[in-house]
């Protein structure tokens, strides 16, 4: 720390320009303005509604001024259209109208194909995070390849990748439909989630099953005091944090450490938490006998069909690393004697051919 | 003396030097002015009593004079430009609305900086939760060796690139007392204060990020 002054701020430049910190400032402005205009908007139709109650004293009240904000299409949180929205580059966060939340991920995007005072429709690429206001007039229903997920005031997960679509349930409930899912549609709850292939098996549905889908905590870093403080025991969430940030700053000891944990503490995060182990011992330590090893404990482990061709691929690359071609064979054909049509032919014959 | 205390005193902002010129009831404005001197300004109070009443004036007055604060906090914090512009904008909007909530104006500058640590962690939970699904998180473009003044030698953009992959390994309640101390200048006290923690705390917090950059100095001497 020699080179750097004190406070550090004072080797920094200031982050944004004039014209930057303007065009906030007119962001800032025009959402509080299209904010204000709603409830004015609002207000004014509540003027009316009474009018007409009070002239015509023997008709009920048909408008609640309460729910104006919510009439009609929803809108973003600064009064313009809902269109299609697209994350380049990186993640995006969309508020609305109604006080929801849509999180895309980095390339996502999400095209409304319906939107009203009754319902909110819409068809995902890529993953989002919705969190849908509760109790609110709408129904939503987001669409994502031929998985259909309708709530009404939830926080749910949706994730994509090239082999599946995962549906996960913060708080609220769910219904996930679509040919994929067992019985055509399944209703989820807080802590539940859906995995359904993508792979060739039209209806393949992975796994549905409760799990807690903890919050991510904050872990206390180690401190003087805590040897004098009872220690909590790390969350879930807070080991695959520890994990991750391990790895990126190359400390893979602390990271190998961490998913073991996971592995031993949690049951569910144990084929997960061993396919990471393995990655790091092949990819990062290159130790491809003890990967070898792991991918061999993860086949082993009785997993639905994707994890376990995954695992098998692994398990042939790592026999194949560490100069062992017959083994690497003898697994291959392991492989597709369990897997004749499976999607990772490709992969296992380019390491064992 | 808080680092934007010293300036605010001077009547200085990083860069150009900038003069804040005030007549009663009018807009503040900024003019460039060489070596210029401080003039006379409404205090926080009296701007948040103004802003409160509708000054629509008053409001943009506190917007241009602790942007660059919360910027700098955002910023630091995040380390992406995108998030800590949506945090501004947020931190300013939810401000603004809640200014009458505000008992006492001049307290303005320590709950601006409270404001902003909550749309911070609000963030970081976002960003965590999507990680762990494998979801993209934002672009890490606005890190600490990256915002590195023009001047600075290779030397320093070394070890800010030093700190901001230790400091990234700190959890967020520790990474914002550092950061609020050791970048920003602020006092512990203040620091608690906007952290809404004991001073006890806060010194536990800045020691924690503290250790980290020893042990990774030492790390590297040997």
């Amino acid at each position: 720390m020699s080179e750097l002054p004190e406070p550090l701020g004072e080797a920094l430049r200031d982050p944004f320009s004039e014209h930057e910190i303007g065009a906030m400032w007119r962001t800032v402005r025009a959402r509080r303005e299209a904010r204000a205009g709603v409830s004015r908007r609002a207000t004014l139709e509540f003027a009316f509604a009474t009018a007409f109650v009070a002239a015509a004293a023997l008709f009920a009240w048909t408008r609640r001024p309460t729910r104006a904000l919510d009439e009609g299409p929803l809108r973003l949180a600064d009064g313009g259209p809902l269109g299609a929205l697209e994350a380049v580059g990186s993640a995006r966060i969309v508020r609305l109208s109604d006080g929801s939340e849509i999180t895309l991920a980095a390339g996502a995007g999400l095209s409304p194909t319906a939107n009203d005072g009754r319902r909110f429709e819409a068809a995902l690429t890529g993953s989002g995070v919705f969190e849908v206001r509760p109790h609110g007039p709408r129904r939503w229903r987001v669409g994502c390849d031929d998985l259909a997920v309708e709530v009404l005031g939830t926080g749910f997960v949706i994730a994509q990748n090239a082999h599946e679509i995962r549906v996960t349930v913060r708080h609220g409930v769910v219904r996930v439909e679509g040919a994929r899912v067992a019985g055509g549609a399944r209703r989820l709850t807080a802590g539940e989630w859906i995995a359904v292939s993508l792979g060739a098996a039209p209806d393949t549905t992975l796994a549905t099953r409760a799990e807690p889908v903890a919050e991510a905590h904050e872990e206390p870093e180690a401190t003087p005091d805590a040897r004098r403080a009872p220690r909590r025991e790390p969350t879930e969430d807070a080991l695959w944090e520890r994990a991750n940030q391990a790895r990126i700053a190359h400390r893979y000891d602390d990271a190998t450490r961490a998913l073991e944990t996971l592995a031993r503490r949690f049951p569910a995060q144990r084929a997960t938490a061993t396919y990471k182990l393995g990655q790091i011992e092949m990819d990062d330590l290159h130790h491809y006998a003890r990967a070898a090893t792991i991918f061999e404990r993860l086949v082993a482990m009785g997993l639905p069909a994707a994890l376990r061709e995954d695992g098998y691929v692994r398990w042939v690359q790592s026999l194949a690393r560490n100069n062992d071609p017959a083994a690497a064979r003898r697994v291959a054909a392991l492989y597709l004697r369990e897997f004749p049509a499976g999607r990772r032919r490709g992969d296992v014959a380019r390491w064992a051919p | 003396m808080s680092r934007w205390a010293r300036l605010a005193a001077h009547g200085v902002i990083d860069g150009p030097v900038v003069t804040a010129h005030v007549e009663v009831g009018a807009q503040v404005s900024a003019q460039g002015a060489a070596g210029s001197g401080v003039c006379e300004e409404p205090d926080d109070a009296t701007l948040v009593a103004r802003a409160v009443r509708g000054d629509g004036r008053a409001e943009e007055a506190i917007y241009k004079r602790y942007v660059r604060y919360v910027a700098a906090i955002a910023i630091h914090l995040t380390g992406s430009r995108q998030e800590a512009e949506d945090i501004v904008q947020d931190t300013f909007e939810k401000a603004l609305d809640q200014l009458s909530s505000l008992r006492d104006g001049a307290a303005l500058r320590p709950w601006l900086a409270q404001i902003t640590l909550r749309q911070v962690h609000r963030r970081a939970r976002r960003r965590r939760l999507m990680r762990l699904f494998g979801l993209d998180g934002s672009a890490q473009d606005a890190t600490l060796d990256t915002l590195a003044s023009p001047s600075a030698s290779p030397e320093v953009r070394a070890e800010l690139s030093r700190v901001q992959s230790v400091i990234a390994l700190a959890n967020d309640d520790a990474r914002a007392a550092w950061t609020l101390h050791k970048v920003e200048g602020e006092t512990l006290e203040y620091t608690s204060e906007v952290c809404r923690c004991s001073l006890a705390t806060t010194k536990r917090r800045v020691a924690a990020v503290e250790s980290l950059l020893r042990a990774r100095l030492r790390k590297e001497e040997r």
